[in-house]
């Protein structure tokens, strides 16, 4: 008796084993790596219709050299160097999500968000307003909120489609170009935290398509910064001022910083790094001000300026000239951001929050009047710390 | 699919008494009776939620019981 | 008393059981819910909420001193009578219900939204109540075995995204600090109560020590563990995402799949998913442990192992009867829950400790 009630015992977990096998492979939700369609890089523009066009490049895990078809609702380009392993295809829908579904009906493979590195926003679709597109990267599971976020001169879609320089496609190459902080550098959560703050006002890095040297192949870069106020793209800040604007924003790595010191005829460049800036507000009656205190470090790396950066008077004159080169700068993105745009893409809202919320709360309505008021003094402290290997 | 959910119910519960009733055969029939309480309280659960999807949840249950006070929370 | 329970643990054991039985879902969801209230004070609300922690686990040694290596079930019949205790009893253990239930639909509800979304409910839930089935089912000794292994697990793992994190966190969102008062940190503080007044569980747990002094070290140092483990929390989700929080769902899960070193240390999500499994693992052993031994003591069985796996089955079943979907799981957890777990893990052992010190005092002995 003991020993059939054994065997039977054994039998019945033997069964429930093989039974689970097969629940517990999570048979519902298998996904081979080449049944996916990873999605690298997404492009978002507005179609003529105010249709959401989404372009996403897609990377194929095969052979480089294929040429992919194009059918249906939506069409499909190929970068067709040798080196070049993705493809741009492109849907048009409501949302970003009805769109994706649409394109995914062109595809054999199912679209897979989790590589997606970067999102460019077309001109006209950031004019028109970026913040309902926004949702869809938050909502679902699948974008991560550490991609980087860019908006393009003209159409995203021609930036997906251009080629990269060195990288293997052109999201990599945005990608790589954004971590290296030539320009802004957004990732998705911060450009959220942006939209849901008080300040009202976001900035993006601008991409542009590189048509001044012919042997680039057009391949896209930073170009400056789009400057948006709720979610709408109202204006555009040169390359130059760019720096000024990362200086406030304290997200300047590394920087070439070239200028004339005072009474020279020649140039000096230094390089800078460990940079930092900080924000000091203060609040004086109902004069609001923002003292603006940056500390770096520079080394000389090319002088033509006659001054001997040996000789302790000439080179504070040298250094001189590089802190007021700097203060130029962060003059000028105030210019623009704050008196001409009443944009704060400085956080200058948050800054005041942080340290008065008391007086902020009864200012935070009227932020956009209160903000082209505040007084913002620039004390640059940049020591010239070596003259480089030549001692001239 | 609900037949397949029924289905299984009825696995579920053919293998429970498969795997346990033998080692319940020392007279305790108290742990039998428990045993097969217990069952058929779940099955009649399940099987309520397999075919009537849409019975107020346990939740909401509670919610009638502690409804006004659970509103002050709501802040 | 006849022990149903023949096993014997060590202090340690049951705190790092304790820590693992509160502690594992706390950090999926509560974030997000102190973040709505709390804002930037969002981390000073677990504070709080240890401080009710504190009291239940006084509550529970309390009454267990009076009563020693007795469970709930079985002094509360003691102390109102047979038929107000076996009342008390019933709805405690209906509570005990309702807790695993939504505990296993907060797993199932993560785990499908973030890794299956094509699976049947039905399958993630009972492939999780099987396994705590037949760990339930091996005894108290081996379930504590699980949490020893599994707590340190868990507590390094959220160190380790705090650390990974830390180039991307940014110490500025916690200001300003009390900014607007400590009624902030008080308001968010709601879901952290209804969390760490779980600790009264351990009233389950206690008549099993080996050691009966050390019961309130062990409870008390798994508060603070888990007081560290839920600050923690609550700090990367702010410096990492600052208002942002709010709006999501599992921010700390979220938080996780943030990470990246190098370019080559990233999309951790798995591994971060699978260690909090682990650790919900051990949790929903020990509640469903607690709901076995409560209903063999409520219905007076010599051994509780047959009716693990019918309570397994029935447990399953409320994992679906507990809510239609995840916002009215959601809207329950903010608004009627807390209020019924006040009741049955501070009202009622309250109310119970205060007649039981009165019929001690008048010298009815008992």
């Amino acid at each position: 008796m003991n020993g059939s009630a054994r065997r039977s015992g054994m039998g019945l977990v033997l069964a429930l084993l093989v039974a689970s096998s097969i629940g517990l492979t999570g048979c519902w939700d298998r996904q081979e790596v080449n049944d996916l369609a990873l999605v690298m890089g997404a492009g978002l523009d507005l179609s003529e219709d105010n249709k959401l066009e989404l372009s996403v490049q897609i990377f194929v895990a095969k052979q480089a050299g294929d040429q992919q078809g194009s059918a249906g609702g939506g069409s499909g380009m190929s970068s067709g160097t040798a080196k070049e392993q993705t493809t741009v295809y492109t849907a048009t829908g409501d949302t970003i999500a009805d769109a994706a579904t649409k394109l995914q009906e062109l595809l054999p493979r199912k679209v897979f968000w989790g590589h997606g590195e970067v999102f460019v926003f077309g001109e006209q679709l950031a004019k028109h307003g970026i913040t309902d597109q926004t949702d869809f990267l938050m909502r679902h599971p699948g974008p991560r909120l550490g991609a980087f976020v860019f908006v393009s001169k003209g159409k995203a879609k021609d930036v997906m489609a251009r080629p990269s320089q060195l990288e293997r496609n052109i999201s990599e190459g945005l990608r790589e170009m954004a971590k290296s902080q030539t320009g802004l550098r957004v990732n998705v959560k911060e450009l959220m935290q942006m939209l849901k703050s008080d300040a009202g006002a976001e900035a993006l890095p601008l991409v542009s398509i590189n048509k001044r040297n012919p042997e680039s192949n057009q391949s896209p870069f930073i170009s400056g910064t789009a400057v948006l106020k709720d979610g709408k793209m109202v204006g555009q800040i040169d390359e130059y001022t760019t720096r000024g604007i990362m200086w406030l924003r304290n997200s300047v790595k590394e920087s070439v910083i070239t200028f004339k010191p005072a009474g020279s005829n020649g140039f000096v460049s230094a390089h800078l790094n460990r940079s930092k800036v900080r924000l000091i507000p203060s609040i004086r009656g109902d004069e609001w001000s923002i003292r603006v205190q940056i500390s770096s470090e520079a080394n000389l790396i090319q002088n033509e300026s006659g001054l001997d950066p040996l000789e302790p008077r000439q080179a504070n004159r040298i250094q001189e000239g590089l802190n007021d080169e700097v203060s130029d700068r962060i003059e000028s993105a105030l210019a623009e951001a704050q008196r001409k745009m009443d944009a704060d893409i400085f956080g200058f809202s948050d800054t005041f929050r942080r340290s008065y919320p008391k007086q902020w709360e009864r200012v935070k309505k009227n932020w956009s009047e209160k903000f082209p008021q505040v007084r913002v003094d620039v004390s640059s402290d940049v020591r010239l710390k070596r003259p480089g290997f030549s001692g001239k | 699919m609900k037949l397949l959910f029924t289905l299984s119910l009825a696995l579920i519960v053919w293998g429970l008494f498969r795997y346990d009733w033998p080692r319940m055969n020392a007279g305790m029939k108290k742990e039998k009776t428990a045993f097969i309480g217990i069952i058929a309280v779940a099955a009649f659960l399940s099987i309520l939620l397999i075919w009537f999807p849409r019975i107020p949840s346990a939740m909401k249950m509670i919610d009638l019981l502690f409804g006004p006070l659970g509103s002050i929370l709501k802040t | 008393m006849p022990m149903i329970e023949k096993g014997k643990i060590s202090s340690l054991q049951l705190g790092l059981a304790m820590y693992l039985m509160i502690g594992a879902t706390s950090t999926l969801i509560v974030p997000a819910i102190s973040a709505k209230q709390a804002k930037q004070d969002m981390w000073i609300s677990p504070i709080w909420g240890a401080l009710w922690g504190i009291l239940c686990i006084f509550l529970a040694w309390k009454l267990e001193r009076l009563y020693p290596r007795s469970t709930f079930v079985e002094y509360s019949e003691r102390i109102v009578g047979k038929v107000a205790g076996k009342a008390i009893s019933f709805v405690f253990l209906f509570f005990l219900l309702l807790v695993i239930g939504s505990i296993i639909r907060e797993y199932e509800e993560f785990i499908i939204l973030a890794f299956l979304p094509n699976t049947p409910m039905a399958v993630v839930v009972a492939g999780i109540v099987m396994a705590s089935s037949f760990a339930v089912r091996s005894g108290l000794e081996v379930l504590v075995r699980f949490a020893v292994l599994f707590a340190p697990l868990f507590g390094l793992l959220l160190a380790f995204i705090f650390l990974f994190l830390l180039p991307d966190l940014d110490w500025q969102n916690v200001r300003p600090v009390l900014g607007y008062g400590v009624m902030p940190s008080i308001k968010g503080a709601i879901e952290p109560i209804a969390w760490f007044i779980e600790f009264f569980a351990i009233a389950f747990l206690l008549p099993c020590l080996r050691n009966r002094k050390s019961g309130l070290r062990a409870g008390l140092g798994a508060v603070l563990a888990m007081l560290a483990t839920m600050v923690l929390a609550h700090l990367t989700c702010l410096l990492l995402f600052g208002d942002l929080t709010a709006d999501l769902m599992f921010p700390v899960f979220s938080a996780s799949r943030f990470i990246s070193i190098a370019d080559f240390f990233s999309h951790v999500e798995s591994i971060v998913a699978t260690l909090w499994l682990l650790g919900g693992f051990v949790q929903i052993s020990m509640w469903q442990y607690a709901l076995t031994i409560g209903t063999a003591q409520w219905l007076k069985l010599t051994d509780y192992r047959p009716i693990v796996f019918p309570l397994g089955f029935l447990v399953i079943a409320f994992a679906k009867w507990v809510a239609p979907n995840f916002q009215d799981m959601l809207a329950f957890f903010l608004t009627t829950g807390p209020v019924f777990s006040l009741l049955c893990l501070v009202l009622i052992p309250a109310a119970l400790l205060f007649i039981a010190l009165i019929r001690k005092s008048f010298g009815s002995g008992n």
